[in-house]
């Protein structure tokens, strides 16, 4: 069984947003720190060298926090986001087998999402499903009960193997 | 794939960033590596000098003190977008064909300098002594040549003189003179090998 939202998900989720932007402020400070001083010891005979110090540190400090922001924080934030906007809300449990569509889309200010179609014996659903959870899924074709909470699927469980 | 894809949208950001850096800092270091005229010594010298920063480096050693934080060393090259520089210049050394075109510039030589150096040949148009003999073309030998190249194989060899500027703070008898600070550069100049 695979329960995809939790509280402690989300606030682990939470604690690292934090502790990445103060990661990226350590990071700004220390190369800004690390410029001035390198400019205050510049003299005739240096200058030239210490520039390319200088821009060098400047440059370096400057992408490790364009990384950090954009592969570390942003994505946890809006895992986050995402997870805390769908916990508490109601939703529905159904059974049959899950498949799960190729293309994904961004929601704006969140994460990407990708469709999910289940199909129970009566009926086929569409559901919407997180596209990092996407490989934690069981194979295509596999029975399945899954909870949903405004129209996401937030847990799976493996029934068995049985064509629909 | 993905990443892969998120670092290639951020490559034009990360350029960016780079040439700000450049820029910002490049800034930066104009004020950090020049200072007032009355806070530095300047020489200019219508000759190569292959290595500006070796030579001013060297005559730091003799002169920082007191008000001079700082020495410049040029060839009249580096001032071909504005001569406002080179009009200021505390030291010049010129080759004897352009003495006459630059002479507005100088000042005469302090009595005291000029009799500290009897055995050297003296510019003195008028007789007026403006210049003291640097290196003499004729046989080769001179002052500084370990800095600065006299010989420029595109034209012919001739003597090449010091002076010192007449807008020069570090001389006495120009206006708004410190110091009499240019007066050690030439001497340290005058005694480099």
């Amino acid at each position: 069984m695979n329960t995809y939202y939790s509280k402690p998900q989300a606030d682990r989720l939470q604690k690292r947003t934090r502790l990445c932007a103060w990661l990226m402020l350590l990071v700004a400070l220390a190369a800004l720190v690390g410029c001035i001083f390198l400019s205050a010891r510049v003299n005739t005979g240096n200058a030239a060298r210490q520039l390319v110090r200088v821009v060098s540190l400047s440059t370096l400090g400057g992408w490790a926090v364009m990384l950090l922001e954009f592969f570390v924080r942003r994505p946890a934030k809006a895992q986050h986001g995402h997870i805390r906007s769908v916990l508490g809300g109601e939703g529905g449990q159904y059974t049959g087998q899950l498949i799960v569509g190729r293309d994904g889309f961004r929601i704006p200010g969140s994460i990407v999402v990708r469709k999910a179609t289940l199909v129970t014996g009566e009926e086929t659903l569409t559901f919407d499903i997180n596209a990092a959870l996407v490989r934690l899924l069981p194979p295509a074709g596999t029975l399945v009960q899954v909870d949903t909470v405004r129209r996401f699927i937030t847990r799976v469980e493996v029934i068995g193997h049985e064509e629909a | 794939m993905k990443k892969r894809k998120l670092l290639w949208d951020l490559l034009p950001a990360m350029v960016l960033w780079l040439m700000l850096s450049v820029f910002f800092w490049g800034w930066i270091f104009t004020f950090l590596t020049d200072t007032e005229p009355e806070n530095k010594l300047t020489v200019f010298a219508d000759a190569a000098i292959p290595d500006p920063t070796a030579l001013a480096v060297r005559l730091e050693q003799e002169v920082l003190g007191g008000q001079i934080r700082m020495v410049k060393a040029h060839p009249f090259t580096y001032a071909m977008l504005s001569s406002e520089g080179l009009r200021r210049s505390d030291v010049y050394i010129v080759r004897e064909s352009h003495l006459e075109e630059y002479r507005e510039w100088f000042a005469p030589l302090p009595e005291a300098f000029a009799a500290a150096w009897p055995a050297v040949r003296l510019w003195q148009p008028e007789g007026v002594p403006m210049g003291v003999l640097i290196w003499d073309a004729e046989t080769g030998k001179g002052a500084a040549q370990t800095y600065i190249t006299y010989s420029d194989p595109a034209l012919a060899d001739e003597d090449c003189y010091l002076l010192f500027g007449a807008a020069s703070p570090h001389l006495t008898g120009n206006p708004g003179s410190v110091d009499d600070a240019a007066l050690q550069l030439a001497e340290t100049l005058l005694s480099l090998p």
